[in-house]
């Protein structure tokens, strides 16, 4: 079973066994843990029908098919359509959802990965040592670090950044950003709809600040964004910490 | 190695939808180098210079909207690129677009509508290919000019006309002396015309193939 789906039905498998934990959900989430299960199920097939129909096309095209073996192709395809036709609802279910899988991920093991690609940009890392691990999505994660770096790029074509993690007195784990740039009040107002052109094409700046609000929301964080006392932007982002059991 | 082939990199993880790619792609006339994750791409990206890229977004590592992100701050320039991907909800669409991706294939796709959406992306004129741009030409009103924000549109006038399912606005120096764009030469072409077709993410020089630098934005604007 693809792992994705094992994973899934692992989850209904504990809420359906942990004791008092059903009755103290609402119907909406069961319906929406359904939903996800069976969207995942329907996203988990789309990959051997997409390699199935692409196969099956492959052989219609090969000038070696007979009208028989053309035939039986055709019936093929009609099967992959409609089997599309039917997963296609199910599909949107999991998109409604969202595509969440809160689990636990090591924060700086992702900063260093990104940063170490992005040769354009001289990051300096000061990591916190035995950080918590953070509640999130290594996607999301992903995307907000690299969606830093784009919004400084975006400003003035930073060359050096300086990234560090730690738990703030909250008992919080904190990411701070600071790059070389020092807007003014008004011009940081700007950071939300300035356009930006790299390698020739247009991209929005207010676009970057909402992907990354979008995705530290999604991973329940959240950002700012401050002046420092030198005049330069900071940018401080707070994940949700895993929980320790017991 | 025929250095006349088009070189496409294919980034997807699944290794049967690589193999079907691959064989059609090869079968089209193109050279195919795969990788399978974000990073590997970005890694190929450097080493094959693609002139095009087939990205998958859901892979293992780092998915291919981070990896196309990380790619615009390589040194390297980014070729066209075509999202194949199931996730086809508007929010992934929409992050396409922000990264500026220059098409969306949702999976399960047909492997005909890739190979035509593979080759406007590709697509490189000649002067007969141009001719059949300009025979077909109509006087266009240029009237959201914003569309055009990534170059700088000079007073020439504008024509449109369609190629290949794309649409395409032509415009020409007005001092070239010609009473249609048909009747220039080959050399007037080059100084005294642009083609741009419409891509999903955005206006693109087709002809000639490097916009007169008087066309180009800045490369970067600050706010400092």
């Amino acid at each position: 079973m693809p792992k994705n789906i094992a994973k899934r039905l692992r989850d209904l498998d504990v809420e359906a066994t942990s004791g008092g934990l059903p009755p103290l959900l609402s119907p909406g989430i069961n319906f929406v843990s359904l939903g996800v299960f069976l969207g995942s199920v329907a996203h988990e097939l789309q990959t051997p029908v997409t390699s199935l129909r692409a196969f099956a096309q492959l052989i219609e095209m090969n000038t070696e098919c007979t009208p028989k073996i053309k035939e039986y192709v055709l019936e093929i395809l009609s099967a992959c359509t409609e089997l599309q036709r039917s997963m296609s609802p199910l599909g949107s279910l999991l998109q409604s959802a969202g595509m969440e899988d809160p689990s636990p991920v090591a924060l700086n093991e992702v900063v260093e990965e990104i940063a170490s690609h992005v040769p354009e940009i001289k990051v300096e890392l000061h990591l916190g040592k035995q950080l918590p691990q953070v509640l999130g999505n290594r996607v999301q994660i992903q995307n907000v670090i690299q969606t830093l770096f784009r919004l400084s790029f975006a400003h003035g074509g930073v060359s050096k950044v300086s990234i560090a993690t730690g738990i703030n007195s909250m008992d919080k784990i904190t990411l701070t950003y600071d790059d070389n740039l020092s807007p003014t009040p008004a011009q940081t107002s700007l950071l939300e709809r300035t356009q930006f052109v790299i390698d020739d094409v247009l991209h929005y700046a207010e676009f970057d600040t909402l992907i990354l609000r979008s995705a530290m929301r999604r991973i329940r964080g959240s950002v700012s964004l401050t002046i420092t006392p030198d005049g330069k932007r900071r940018l401080t982002l707070l994940f949700p910490k895993v929980q320790p059991k017991g | 190695m025929n250095p006349m082939k088009k070189k496409i990199l294919v980034v997807e993880d699944d290794v049967h939808i690589q193999t079907a790619l691959k064989a059609f792609l090869e079968s089209k006339g193109y050279e195919v180098s795969v990788a399978s994750d974000g990073y590997a791409g970005i890694d190929a990206l450097l080493r094959e210079e693609p002139d095009l890229l087939l990205l998958d977004i859901n892979m293992p590592r780092l998915d291919g909207l981070n990896a196309l992100g990380l790619m615009r701050f390589t040194e390297r320039k980014v070729p066209p690129v075509i999202i194949v991907s199931s996730l086809g909800d508007r929010e992934n669409v929409l992050k396409a677009v922000g990264f500026a991706a220059d098409d969306f294939v949702r999976k399960p796709f047909d492997l005909h509508d890739l190979g035509r959406r593979v080759e406007q992306q590709l697509l490189t004129l000649d002067f007969h290919t141009l001719h059949e741009i300009l025979e077909k030409l109509t006087i266009a009103d240029l009237t959201r000019p914003e569309k055009f924000s990534r170059f700088k549109i000079p007073d020439w006038i504008p024509y449109s006309s369609h190629y290949r399912g794309l649409k395409v606005c032509v415009l020409m120096n007005p001092e070239a002396g010609a009473k249609h764009p048909l009747s220039l030469t080959y050399e007037q072409c080059l100084t005294e015309l642009v083609v741009l077709a419409d891509y999903k993410s955005g206006w693109r020089s087709i002809w000639p193939k490097q916009i007169p630098e008087f066309m180009k934005p800045e490369k970067k604007q600050s706010v400092g």
